[in-house]
């Protein structure tokens, strides 16, 4: 199904209308010839690809008054862009991960696009899921315009459930569930006693993981105390202390460290590597994975698989999951703000952009329920799963740092996570300290 | 002009090229660095004076530069008492005369090639508690297969272990010295009677004293340094067990923003790597030999 909103048009329109590539204000371009734009982001050389054309559709669009080029950052790409920015040499318009983007926002770094998002009314719920644009947003500022989304889910070996007997992943699943299941698929086949088969994974080190495994405990991390749709990461309702002791974290953790050290159905540390290949090698039965993961998972043709919401404690409980979205931000130093913005707009919400992508679930309803995203070659029978679970859930939750300190904060739980899962800390303790850290870093304050 | 002066200026004009590239890429960087830790800065904004808080700070109210600060003494020490040990003996064993020895030297040199991040990729997946070749081969024989990261302990003697993988530039320093001990002292010490162990403790170890004090300081500059292998194999876990100053300098800098404060480190790093050179110096007046200052 093709799908075609005016977007693209209007962006080109408004710029032209606006006198955008005339003269006066910062956007002010030039009689000589088209305004230059500079495009950027991370990724492999196939996304960079597709970000260069979606570059090359923006300029063609603006009939020869844009002309936007892509400039692949491919590795180490926020202290790239820290250096370009202190250079002088930053792109216009770049990706930036949620969780450095309220930072860098603070810092004034980014350029606010509160009136482009008003322009182009992405707030408008029945068309998009606006509730996304709150992940970039202080108060009634904007200062991103989201990329697309990844929601995490519950990714199962098909093919490991039906060889051993055990019934697949529904949506009722509770942790006692995945628990029962995990022990039958903990598997030493040849009995040389090493695993073939884990029943269960971590992604260890990963502090993002670790957020949304407790909120499917029921840890109320996060509470809509700043906004009706933005939920605060990691801190409690008063933003000054965290949220493990009040909540079901200390059974959540005990799970963790029992599954590893007596049940023995979650396959132990490995290092520091994200251990997502795991299950892709065919080593893990179950992992709690984000949507991103899929991409390279349909390639995978040793086995079958699919997907399924994150479980919780009880039946009733309502479905958690977590979204991560990354906005395309624009250079507060840029020449061209107006321009840029649009381009932005652009790269946010654009059908030909949304249409083409695969990695991420799009911001616009109708292209996520379109044949043109949902319909992949290779994908499980739940795929659209990724995008009705957006419905499924109560509240959204994002991974963002909108309070002080979050980079250490996140490396704080890192840290106490791994003592519990090394077995020196307790689940009692672990959630003490965590908090105690929260409230530490919190009150340093913004620096 | 005396034909002295000129060979001076001849002299400065050759390495004048040299002496620039040092002082803009080297001498003022890092100058800059280290006066920088006395500043709050963030990269973006212009720094802001902060005199001393920031050392105040790492000294008295941060946890983990405390504990980076003793993985990085730990891992100095253990490391670099391992490295020399065995690079000293690779050294001997490879000066005997046998056969292939350009292949044996090529072997063992080859792993210091290899990239750091490589390198650390590949002793991660060796050392899976499941699934790698070193739990696969103590299996084998029936030995322990330990979860290697999975205990403070033994993810900070992994990375110790490890640091011997690339001992091959302090083998080839080694080897130079000992193929420079005159054969001589040797024919003397076996007329006297020496045997294989005297000689090497009366005749090797003092000749190559300067040798060995070189790949000393060289060893604990380069372990003060170690910041690839935690990265990849343990990100400084598990409890900041492998954290190093390095990887804590970096995090400060990259992930917190903190320039000001991660050029603290720095310094004290640049202090800790002065302070043990100038003591590993004085104390070699009491065991290097060096045979042409009589």
């Amino acid at each position: 199904m093709k799908i075609r909103t005016p977007l693209a048009l209007a962006s080109v329109l408004l710029l032209v209308s606006v006198g955008a590539f005339a003269s006066g204000d910062s956007d002010e371009a030039s009689s000589d010839g088209p305004v230059p734009l500079i495009l950027s982001a991370w990724g492999g050389q196939e996304v960079a690809d597709f970000y260069a054309a979606n570059a090359a559709e923006f300029s063609r669009l603006s009939e020869g008054r844009v002309d936007a080029s892509f400039r692949h950052i491919t590795a180490d790409y926020n202290q790239k862009v820290q250096a370009m920015i202190a250079a002088g040499d930053a792109p216009d318009v770049f990706l930036l991960g949620s969780s450095n983007a309220p930072l860098w926002w603070r810092k004034g770094l980014l350029l606010e696009v509160t009136e482009t998002v008003h322009e182009h009314g992405l707030l408008d719920d029945s068309k998009w899921y606006s509730s996304l644009f709150s992940s970039s947003r202080d108060g009634d500022t904007f200062f991103g315009l989201p990329d697309a989304m990844n929601v995490f889910l519950l990714l199962y070996n098909k093919t490991a459930f039906d060889k051993y007997g055990v019934e697949h992943p529904t949506e009722d699943w509770t942790w006692d569930d995945v628990k029962a299941a995990a022990m039958q698929l903990t598997v030493d086949e040849n009995g040389d006693g090493v695993n073939d088969l884990w029943g269960f994974n971590i992604w260890h080190t990963w502090s993002m993981w670790y957020q949304v495994f407790l909120w499917s405990w029921g840890a109320e991390w996060a509470i809509d105390a700043h906004e009706a749709d933005t939920l605060p990461w990691l801190a409690g309702k008063d933003w000054q202390k965290g949220q493990m002791v009040d909540s079901g974290a200390a059974a959540a953790l005990r799970w963790l460290q029992d599954g590893i050290y007596k049940d023995e159905f979650i396959r132990p540390r490995v290092g520091a590597t994200v251990a997502g290949e795991a299950f892709q090698q065919g080593l893990t039965a179950m992992d709690i994975v984000g949507t991103w993961y899929l991409e390279t998972t349909i390639l995978v043709d040793d086995f079958e698989w699919d997907i399924a919401p994150i479980p919780r404690v009880g039946k009733g409980d309502p479905h958690v999951t977590q979204m991560t979205v990354s906005p395309w931000v624009v250079n507060a130093r840029t020449e061209y703000a107006l321009a840029a913005r649009e381009l932005a707009a652009f790269m946010c919400c654009n059908n030909f952009v949304m249409e083409t992508m695969r990695r991420d679930t799009p911001l616009s309803k109708e292209v996520a329920f379109s044949d043109a995203y949902l319909k992949i070659p290779g994908a499980p029978p739940s795929y659209q799963l990724r995008v009705d679970i957006i419905d499924m859930i109560e509240h959204p939750r994002y991974w963002n740092r909108q309070i002080p300190n979050g980079a250490e904060i996140e490396q704080a739980l890192n840290t106490e996570m791994e003592k519990l899962l090394i077995n020196s800390q307790s689940p009692e303790d672990t959630a003490a300290n965590v908090d105690k850290e929260v409230a530490r870093l919190i009150a340093k304050g913004w620096e | 002009m005396k034909g002295s002066t000129k060979k001076k200026i001849e002299g400065y004009l050759f390495i004048f090229p040299w002496i620039i590239g040092l002082s803009v890429f080297v001498i003022y960087p890092a100058g800059y660095g280290l006066v920088l830790g006395f500043f709050k800065f963030d990269i973006f904004n212009p720094p802001k004076w902060v005199g001393l808080r920031h050392f105040m700070e790492l000294f008295t109210e941060d946890p983990n530069f405390l504990k980076s600060l003793s993985v990085t003494l730990r891992y100095i020490i253990f490391s670099v008492g391992l490295r020399v040990g065995a690079a000293f003996f690779l050294a001997l064993l490879l000066n005997q005369r046998v056969k292939a020895l350009g292949l044996w030297r090529t072997l063992f040199y080859t792993p210091s090639i290899v990239a750091g991040y490589a390198l650390a990729l590949l002793w991660n997946r060796m050392m899976d508690p499941q699934y790698g070749l070193v739990n696969v081969v103590l299996r084998f024989f029936g030995g322990p297969t330990p979860n290697w990261f999975g205990s403070e302990p033994l993810a900070f003697a992994t990375i110790t272990v490890m640091s011997v993988w690339s001992v091959g530039p302090l083998v080839v320093i080694f080897l130079a010295g000992l193929q420079g001990i005159p054969q001589e002292l040797y024919e003397q010490a076996e007329i006297d009677g020496a045997k294989m162990r005297h000689r090497l403790i009366a005749v090797t170890i003092p000749m190559i004293s300067p040798v060995l004090l070189f790949n000393l300081v060289i060893g604990c500059i380069h372990a003060t340094q170690l910041f690839v292998e935690p990265l990849v194999m343990t990100n400084g876990g598990p409890n900041n067990a492998t954290l190093t100053l390095l990887l804590y300098l970096y995090r400060n800098a990259f992930s917190y923003l903190k320039m000001g404060y991660a050029a603290a480190i720095a310094m004290i790093m640049f202090l800790l790597t002065l302070g043990m050179t100038l003591f590993l110096f004085r104390w070699s007046r009491r065991w290097v030999y060096y045979a042409g200052s009589g």
